[in-house]
């Protein structure tokens, strides 16, 4: 059961009109979720709901020891990392240790027969991991205390809203929604389908859509013009905002429904004007999570050294590119965007630099150039996540340079203006929490627009392939 | 909250209504009648009812093994599509004992799996089976451990995306160019629309009445484009390598020997190709080495004492190749001449020894019979 399946929508009505007509206290509500939740999730799989359980009550057991422990505080955080990443670990990133090792023996002339295992990926597991790490970290820093309320804890690791791919909560700002009772606002639940409609519409009509393209693109590519590859790479760019960002704002909109603030995940990214600035609009939670708990400790350590500051980035991106997939293609994918920070790392210092970024902020012109210029090297980037391998992508990228005439096929061109008129919309209400919160449009035109999107998404809506590109990582 | 509900109520009517005309046009098309639902019509009426399965798949597993588990028929026929001429007047007056479950088997693993639910008693146990293979399946191929029937498979109907999907393709029809056609001619389904459509009669043979229609209209030969092409381009179900595999060969008569064990009489069909079509393999060296080999299979069937409906052209029962849906598919009158030399080649014992032979060569020798079509049931009548 996917966000965009027909079963997603009766599911959520069920729980909606349960939700709200039973719940009448705290306990009833949080019990429904947490039904409505594990039924979800075991949707997909009722053995991986048992470990995702299974995590959250040791972790749900930890979390004292770590509150309440003075000697051992670090050995239980330990403890508790150690078993979050061992099962992330196991299910995501054993098979690539052991091919690595593999070829790395061969390298070295030592026959072995490593062969990697049959293991089958748990839906959400990177995002549920990160979540509870992050719950354990802010424990043993004494930023928030342990729950002692179990159904407060279960919620907090296993919501439906947000358990298959985020936003990636803190405690701290979901724990105390799952504490206090849940009053229906009706400006929220239409805020929140809004969102979803939006939502909707962006998986369906623009991401799915744009992904048979991109597709066709990729398959084709050695026969393709550099123009038609440049938009291979813009396309595969839109389409993974779209998708991504498509679930997000159906999570966060779900959330709404039931009286819940979830984390904002995407702002604009395709708007910003630095790499920096791309990844405080892009994935926002997972980029925040890794600043807090990765950069920032690291950081401290030398914190005046400008090459320790590029080391640190650069460490926090190859594991972003991990976090993504065991995969060399994500590494470098992580790496080069890693990289493409040291220009602002170096303008902290040096003030010719300082003043072109700052230059890039308020000149209007300047930033329409800015914009242009990250968005075409993040879309070409996007060509590492895209490909099986980082020869298939060298390959591309070596006939995108190769300068080979720019025809363009005109089916290709059609979709470059569909998505010339999204990104227009986008940019229309760029300032807003998401792109679809038309809320003080005159009510004609909030409702037209309403059923346009609702039968673009009936009409053109992409039905058959209902997996999000984000349920892999 | 009350209020919300109804307000998203009122807002949703446009879209409940677009769902409402959409499955109204597909009911309109007898298109979302379940597996189950048509099995039961098709056995409940005594006159033939054909649904269409235009927009989802026919789930030709779940159909034919359904209806066959509720025909208990005696005389079963399996195999791939063609063997789908079979039909039960041709085995008069036991049509009531009489099913072909052909499609639904369409490789050896298939075959042995329907053995299997045979064997469990999950499936009727027939006197005679008649299995029909053309030579592409005894070669080695992506399909050779491919089993349909246990292969899980759902009845498309109950996938509510596909509905969605089916909304699509209507709705498209108001702006579209390439429109769909008024009826679900083209595709395979059980046919409502039988009298332009493709579809299995309630005995599992095939009702193909775009051919039969056009062969009455245009009488000639025309449907062997994509056959020969793909002979010549060497693509499925032609496509390399070009060698009997001798696994599957191996399987097959481990099948047979388990279905004389077992007291069924398995009859082996080397089903006909068209002159055309046998000139062109003529014309292949690779491909012909193969099906000489395929076809020698015949004599050691026989060796080991099976019984066989030999391979033959149109030409060698005195027809022409407008008597061929297309290459490798033999109308009815084919089917038929070539069943009624089977019968009447030897003395034939048990089910078989009772069979109106003189009614089955009546039957094909009818003035109603075209060339593609005894005209028994078809909703299809020459235009004079």
């Amino acid at each position: 059961m996917t966000f965009n399946s027909p079963e997603f929508i009766v599911f959520l009505l069920v729980v909606f009109v349960v939700y709200w007509l039973f719940g009448r206290n705290v306990k009833i509500q949080n019990l429904i979720i947490l039904i409505a939740s594990y039924i979800f999730y075991s949707w997909w799989s009722v053995k991986f709901l048992l470990l995702i359980v299974t995590c959250s009550l040791i972790d749900f057991f930890f979390s004292f020891r770590i509150y309440n422990s003075k000697k051992y505080k670090l050995l239980f955080l330990c403890m508790s990392i150690s078993l979050n990443l061992g099962v992330l670990f196991y299910f995501k990133y054993l098979n690539f240790f052991i091919k690595s090792l593999s070829n790395g023996l061969n390298f070295f002339g030592v026959n072995n027969s490593l062969h990697p295992i049959d293991v089958l990926l748990p839906i959400g597991i990177s995002f549920f991991t990160f979540q509870t790490l992050g719950y354990s970290i802010d424990i043993y820093r004494g930023r928030i205390k342990p729950t002692t309320n179990i159904f407060v804890f279960l919620n907090f690791t296993s919501f439906f809203a947000q358990i298959l791919a985020g936003p990636i909560e803190r405690a701290s700002q979901l724990m105390p929604q799952f504490s206090i009772k849940r009053e229906f606002s009706y400006p929220l639940a239409v805020e929140g389908l809004r969102q979803i409609l939006y939502g909707l519409f962006k998986k369906m009509v623009v991401a799915d859509k744009v992904g048979d393209y991109v597709n066709y693109i990729y398959f084709t590519y050695k026969s393709r013009s550099s123009l038609e590859l440049l938009l291979g790479t813009f396309f595969f760019y839109i389409q993974i905002y779209a998708d991504f960002s498509g679930y997000s704002d159906i999570a966060i909109g779900t959330g709404k429904l039931l009286g819940f603030n979830l984390s904002t995940n995407f702002r604009t990214p395709l708007f910003a004007r630095t790499a920096p600035e791309a990844w405080s609009r892009w994935h926002i939670t997972l980029t925040q999570w890794f600043r807090d708990y990765v950069y920032k400790p690291l950081l401290l350590t030398n914190k005046e050294s400008t090459i320790w500051r590029i080391i640190c980035i650069l460490i926090v991106f190859f594991l972003i590119g991990l976090w993504h997939g065991a995969n060399s293609t994500f590494l470098v994918f992580g790496l080069l965007h890693g990289s493409y920070f040291i220009p602002s790392i170096l303008a902290k210092r040096h003030p010719v630099l300082k003043r072109i970024f700052r230059k890039l902020k308020t000149d209007r012109y300047l930033s329409i150039v800015s914009i242009i210029f990250v968005f075409t090297v993040a879309s070409m980037t996007t060509t590492f996540f895209r490909s099986p391998d980082i020869g298939f992508a060298l390959s591309y990228l070596r006939r995108l340079f190769g300068f080979n005439g720019v025809g363009l096929d005109p089916i290709i061109f059609r979709m470059t203006i569909y998505l010339a008129a999204f990104m227009a919309w986008e940019w229309l209400l760029k300032d807003k929490e998401f792109q679809f919160d038309i809320k003080f449009f005159p009510k004609p035109v909030k409702f037209a627009c309403y059923y346009i999107v609702v039968f673009a998404i009936l009409i053109w809506g992409h039905f058959a392939d209902p997996s999000f590109i984000y349920f892999h990582f | 909250m009350k209020s919300f509900i109804i307000k998203i109520f009122i807002f949703s009517l446009p879209v409940f209504s677009f769902i409402g005309v959409g499955e109204y046009l597909l009911f309109r098309y007898k298109e979302n009648i379940p597996v189950t639902s048509v099995i039961a019509g098709q056995l409940n009426r005594k006159r033939e009812s054909y649904y269409s399965r235009y927009f989802f798949d026919s789930s030709p597993t779940l159909y034919k093994l359904g209806m066959a588990e509720e025909k208990k028929a005696d005389i079963l026929v399996a195999g791939r599509s063609t063997v789908l001429g079979f039909r039960a007047e041709m085995f008069h007056p036991f049509e009531d004992e009489f099913y072909n479950i052909g499609f639904a088997t369409v490789t050896v693993a298939d075959l042995q799996a329907v053995v299997n639910l045979i064997r469990n008693k999950k499936l009727h146990k027939p006197k005679i089976m008649i299995i029909g293979f053309d030579a592409p399946i005894f070669k080695s191929g992506p399909l050779d451990h491919y089993d349909r029937v246990n292969t899980p498979h759902e009845d498309e109907v109950y996938n509510l995306k596909l509905h969605f999907l089916a909304y699509q393709l209507l709705a498209r029809q108001l702006y579209s160019k390439d429109r769909l056609p008024v009826n679900p001619d083209t595709q395979l389904g059980f046919g409502y629309l039988g009298d332009s459509g493709v579809g299995f009669r309630k005995d599992g043979s095939r009702l193909e009445a775009v051919a039969i229609q056009q062969s009455i209209d245009h009488p000639g030969y025309y449907n062997s484009i994509l056959v020969n092409s793909a002979l010549k381009n060497k693509i499925s179900p032609f496509d390399e390598p070009f060698k009997m595999n001798d696994k599957l060969i191996s399987s097959f008569l481990n099948i047979l020997a388990e279905l004389k064990k077992s007291g069924i009489r398995p009859i082996i069909f080397f089903p006909p190709v068209s002159d055309d079509f046998y000139s062109k393999i003529q014309k292949e060296p690779e491909f012909r080495t193969f099906f000489e080999s395929y076809l020698s299979l015949q004599n050691t069937f026989t060796r080991m004492g099976y019984d066989i409906i030999r391979f033959k052209t149109p030409k060698d029962l005195g027809l022409k190749d407008s008597y061929m849906l297309n290459g490798t598919h033999s109308g009815d009158l084919v089917t038929g001449k070539l069943w009624l030399d089977f019968l009447t080649s030897k003395p034939q014992s048990g089910i078989l020894a009772g069979i109106d032979t003189s009614y089955v060569n009546k039957l094909i020798t009818s003035k109603n019979a075209t060339p593609l079509s005894l005209m028994t049931d078809t909703l299809v009548f020459p235009k004079k």
